[in-house]
């Protein structure tokens, strides 16, 4: 069972601060991992490490069990690795269907495809293809960049933070979007908050200052609450 | 008030705002995609009235004036971002100080090429004459430039707007990172957006020339003014470099004729009232103050 | 006055004493007024450099739009000596209170846009005032300038004059550096690397800023009034996109941020633009080269490129070592 993602010992300076001190992570060919900690602990930097934009200075990144590091992003990106950033990295100026269209990677036939699943998925967005994304609310914008991830064949998404800045009723629908993704796809996934994470994660890492302190399955963390509060600050 | 004279100097702004036009387009996409200032930009625009000019005098025929002055613009311009853009991709500060020296080197080397004086582009003869509209005189080769330039700009806008490669350039503006995580390798599309520009820029000098004549300084006049042109538009934005070229080319037509001197203070003036009021331009969309 | 503090003060500035000793002997050893009026025009030159290089290189603000302030300067004197009856004093005061007046302009813009929109709007404002100049051709002489500016009568030797020049420089040189050693200086420095943080850690970022534009405006502007009362005439492209493109080559060429860099830079580019106009007929377009090649591999100029040069020599050891440590700011 080897994963598809795998992280050996990444360390990562960003202008010479040592963000990432040796992060391990393996993530599996489905189900959805998660990785938990604090603000700044560095799991924004262990996602974009991954995706290109920051080199790792040492250590090894393979996708299924290709070397990956020091690619270029548009070279990971095209192996199909999805990307939602925590700003949902929305094009606001061009309408919904045209940021459909530029994810397409696998071609606009292919997109034109995939889309009847893709507006039953998300039918807010079915209605809306014409309008211009930048006046979508924040559930809608982190819908449409879901919505982007499905139009061409992804292997893995990463996501980040995915109910920041939303109201609850509209994580819990996020939550919901999600848990249908990952039927298609694995997913490594940000998080803040643990309620979220604690509904569609099966596995998840914890980490703590650049480093990875803790791993296992999403059950029986539960069980564990001093590293709930120690990593995540969350009170029984 | 709707005389010869208003239409005469109508036609003369949209004219001269069309070439503008051709000019600016470039510059602000390039600049919106790329944040790099591309100061040859003026230069591209001088070399393609002296290359038409070239070419047409070589083989008679206007059309391949055109064509010549679009080609060239694309290859060196393709060559340039290149050699010596992308190697020093992410260096504001340096990328502006050469594309500056690179402008002062090509205006010096028109000069050894063609000499320093003003050189004159003739009409081709389908082009020579006026149309009269009733009491009112049309010269041809005005009319000509706002059709071409019209003609232009519904192509270049339905490039950006209904093929992939211009969606993916407009969404580039906003977000490259983003751009790249879907696979496209956003290099080569800032090549090809460079290319471009640059293209639009020297294919605009070669209708130019039977207009304004063919001398070194317009390179540097023009890129003033097309620079204007892109801080009132709204940097990126195509609709505000048209808006913006027009509006500066209208200006300079009928305040120009009313008060000579002023011309060049009018454009001015309206580029430090709309950094005032609207620091994004007409149709900007934010990054002025910081960010991107 | 500890002899020891004196020996000190010798050392650490052994480099410019050497330099401004040389500059004071030479007319002494050789006289030649060609050259002296090409080393009165360097120095002018080199003080107006150093005020772009307060901007750009300690501010961290990009202007396209200097030559205002030497236009500013220019214009003031010979506007003024022709319609009225001030004392130079009094116009260099003026001058003062207008080079205020604009540096609050332009602060109140850096306010507002950043970054190259600021060099934008400082480029409209040069225009600006070259139309103005252009437009009030009554006053002003339009296109042909203004002839016959006058200068103080102690100022009339072109050997007195050299030592002003050469005196002014000084004076510029040494209030910069006080002023950049300064905490105001720190400050300004702090902006120029992180504006942002500045603003949080509670500074008034807008009267940092304005009181770099006043010194640079100052002395930029005082510089085109010495200028213009050297070579007799005032001209309109004094004020042209040329002339600040001049100033900010100076600036690179010599070295963006050390303050003694725009120095060598201004009579770098004054030398090589006399050698290669004798001797080549296209002079200019071997200058733009020789521009770009230092902007792409010694991009910070040539004084900034020197610790490179002193860390390579370290290396080499021996007395090349020494050369390496006496090269250090």
């Amino acid at each position: 069972m080897n994963p598809l993602l795998q992280l050996k010992e990444v360390n990562t300076h960003i202008h010479d601060f040592h963000i990432l001190e040796g992060i391990s992570i393996q993530v599996p060919r489905e189900g959805v991992t998660v990785l938990l900690g604090r603000n700044g602990a560095g799991k924004t930097t262990t996602l974009r490490t991954i995706l290109g934009f920051h080199p790792p200075s040492s250590g090894e990144i393979r996708f299924d069990g290709e070397l990956i590091n020091g690619w270029p992003p548009f070279r990971i990106g095209s192996l199909g690795i999805g990307y939602v950033p925590e700003d949902r990295g929305i094009f606001g100026g061009l309408t919904v269907y045209e940021n459909l269209k530029v994810a397409a990677r696998d071609g606009v036939r292919e997109m034109e495809r995939r889309l009847e699943k893709v507006f039953e998925l998300f039918p807010d967005l079915k209605r809306a293809t014409r309008q211009q994304a930048g006046t979508l609310s924040g559930g809608q914008q982190q819908m449409l960049a879901l919505a982007r991830i499905l139009v061409s064949k992804n292997r893995l998404l990463l996501i980040d933070e995915p109910s920041s800045g939303l109201a609850p009723i509209i994580v819990d629908r996020v939550a919901e979007a999600i848990s249908e993704l990952k039927k298609e796809l694995p997913i490594l996934l940000v998080e803040q908050n643990y309620n979220m994470a604690k509904q569609i994660g099966d596995n998840y890492y914890i980490i703590d200052q650049g480093r990875c302190v803790h791993e296992g399955h999403m059950q029986d963390l539960e069980k564990e609450p001093e590293l709930k509060q120690r990593y995540l600050g969350v009170s029984v | 008030m709707f005389d010869t004279l208003f239409f005469n100097l109508l036609l003369n702004g949209l004219a001269h705002g069309m070439l503008i036009f051709l000019i600016a387009s470039g510059l602000s996409l390039i600049f919106g995609l790329m944040r790099v200032v591309n100061f040859t930009h003026g230069s591209f625009f001088m070399f393609g009235a002296y290359v038409g000019r070239s070419i047409y005098l070589a083989t008679d025929s206007f059309v391949l004036a055109i064509l010549g002055g679009l080609l060239f613009g694309f290859v060196c311009g393709g060559l340039v971002e290149r050699i010596a853009i992308r190697p020093f991709f992410g260096n504001r500060v340096q990328l502006l100080l050469l594309t500056l020296g690179m402008m002062l080197v090509m205006n010096e080397l028109v000069k050894i090429i063609w000499g320093p004086t003003i050189l004159r582009f003739p009409r081709p003869d389908y082009l020579i004459g006026s149309f009269m509209l009733g009491d009112i005189i049309l010269p041809y080769y005005r009319m000509f430039i706002v059709g071409f330039g019209l003609v232009v700009l519904v192509i270049v806008y339905l490039f950006l707007n209904k093929t992939r490669l211009g969606i993916t350039i407009r969404a580039g503006v906003e977000n490259p990172e983003m751009v790249q995580s879907f696979g496209i390798n956003i290099k080569q599309v800032f090549t090809f957006t460079f290319a471009l520009g640059v293209s639009l820029a020297s294919v605009g000098g070669a209708i130019s020339g039977p207009f304004l004549s063919v001398y070194p300084e317009i390179a540097m006049d023009n890129i003033l003014v097309a620079i204007i042109a892109v801080v009132v538009g709204g940097i990126g934005s195509f609709g505000g470099s048209v808006a913006g070229s027009l509006l500066i080319g209208l200006i300079n037509s009928f305040g120009g004729f009313y008060l000579p001197q002023a011309a060049m203070a009018f454009n001015v003036v309206l580029m430090a009232l709309v950094l005032l009021v609207r620091p994004q331009g007409l149709f900007g969309r934010g990054g002025v103050t910081g960010g991107r | 006055m500890d002899a020891k503090k004196i020996l000190q003060f010798l050392q650490s500035n052994i480099w410019i004493i050497i330099l401004v000793g040389g500059m004071i002997l030479y007319p002494f050893v050789s006289y030649h007024p060609y050259w002296l009026s090409l080393l009165i025009t360097i120095f002018i030159f080199a003080a107006f450099a150093l005020s772009y290089d307060l901007l750009l290189g300690f501010t961290g603000l990009i202007s396209f739009g200097h030559a205002l302030f030497f236009g500013l300067g220019a214009y003031s004197i010979a506007i003024f000596s022709r319609f009225t009856e001030l004392s130079f004093g009094s116009m260099f005061i003026l001058l003062a209170v207008a080079a205020t007046v604009i540096a609050l302009i332009k602060t109140a813009f850096a306010m507002r846009v950043r970054g190259i929109y600021f060099a934008m709007i400082t480029l409209a404002l040069a225009q600006f005032f070259w139309v103005l100049v252009m437009t009030l051709s009554r006053y002003t002489g339009g296109e042909d300038g203004m002839p016959r500016v006058p200068r103080p009568d102690f100022l009339g030797d072109r050997l007195t004059y050299y030592f002003f020049a050469l005196g002014f420089l000084l004076l510029v040189y040494f209030i910069s550096r006080r002023f950049i050693n300064s905490p105001t200086g720190r400050v300004l420095i702090g902006i120029r690397e992180n504006e942002e943080r500045m603003v949080m850690l509670g500074y008034n970022v807008f009267k940092y800023k304005l009181f770099s534009l006043t010194l640079a405006g100052i002395i930029g502007s005082f510089s085109g009034a010495i200028y213009v009362m050297f070579i007799n005439i005032a001209f309109p492209a004094l004020l042209n996109i040329q002339s600040t493109i001049d100033v900010l080559m100076m600036t690179i060429v010599g070295g963006v941020g050390t303050l003694h860099g725009p120095i060598f830079g201004a009579a770098l580019v004054r030398l090589l633009s006399h050698f290669l106009s004798s001797h080549f007929r296209q002079w200019i377009i071997i200058f733009g080269i020789i521009y770009i090649l230092i902007v792409v591999f010694m991009p910070l100029g040539i004084f900034g490129g020197i610790p490179g040069l002193s860390k390579w020599l370290e290396k080499r050891g021996g007395w090349l070592k020494w050369i390496a440590q006496k090269l250090k700011p």
